[in-house]
């Protein structure tokens, strides 16, 4: 299996979408605030279907949100 | 710190401690308790087990976990997958101590070795799924 791992920029567009949250965008993608926390720690990689509603409500395309690093 | 994992902390920890002294008791009063009836013996098999009931009824009565509305955390896709993982693993280990006891030791012993290895074997598998999610909370998980 090919080494690498997923990163993300949630924290910078919570900050851009005027300092949404962590409890509102948990709640807004159907996730407990806890979740998006680890998901910004890198603490854990969300489904593909959060990840699209995650990016769907920052209004970016997935790959602008999420990333792929080895 | 999410209720789910305070949970597992608290299970673990009660784990440890009841059935190292009903154990402890068992081994350094060996005599004691072979000569115990078997009425006596059962007593201190539920004293141990209940005192584990009440620990468990109790912290997931005291910590369940509200958002700021009052309405109680919900479940997630993270929590499940950190359970499911969790349960995995502890069925292997008690899938293996179930072997032991059920297809092995009637032919090699009887009698309260085997419900003594029976209680381990759940205590192993229980260990395991508590500290599975504890791991799985504080270090991360990534499918």
């Amino acid at each position: 299996m090919p080494e690498g791992r997923i990163s993300n920029q949630v924290r910078t567009l919570r900050f851009l979408a005027g300092e949404m949250t962590q409890a509102d965008l948990g709640r807004r993608v159907g996730v407990t605030r806890q979740t998006i926390a680890a998901i910004e720690a890198g603490k854990y990689s969300p489904t593909l279907e959060c990840a699209f509603r995650i990016a769907e409500v920052f209004g970016k395309p997935l790959e602008e949100v999420f990333r792929w690093e080895r | 710190m999410l209720s789910r994992e305070r949970f597992a902390w608290v299970w673990l920890t009660a784990l440890a401690v009841v059935f190292g002294l009903y154990f402890a008791y068992i081994s350094l009063n060996a005599g004691a308790v072979a000569a115990m009836h078997m009425g006596q013996r059962i007593s201190l098999l539920a004293l141990a087990l209940g005192s584990l009931g009440v620990i468990a009824g109790l912290t997931a009565l005291l910590g369940r976990q509200r958002e700021e509305d009052g309405t109680p955390t919900p479940i997630d896709e993270r929590d499940r997958q950190i359970e499911a993982r969790a349960s995995v693993y502890a069925y292997y280990v008690l899938m293996a101590g179930i072997i032991v006891v059920g297809c092995v030791m009637p032919f090699t012993t009887g009698g309260w070795s085997i419900v003594h290895a029976a209680l381990l074997a759940i205590a192993a598998a229980e260990s395991v799924h508590s500290g599975l999610v504890i791991h799985g909370y504080r270090r991360g998980w990534h499918a």
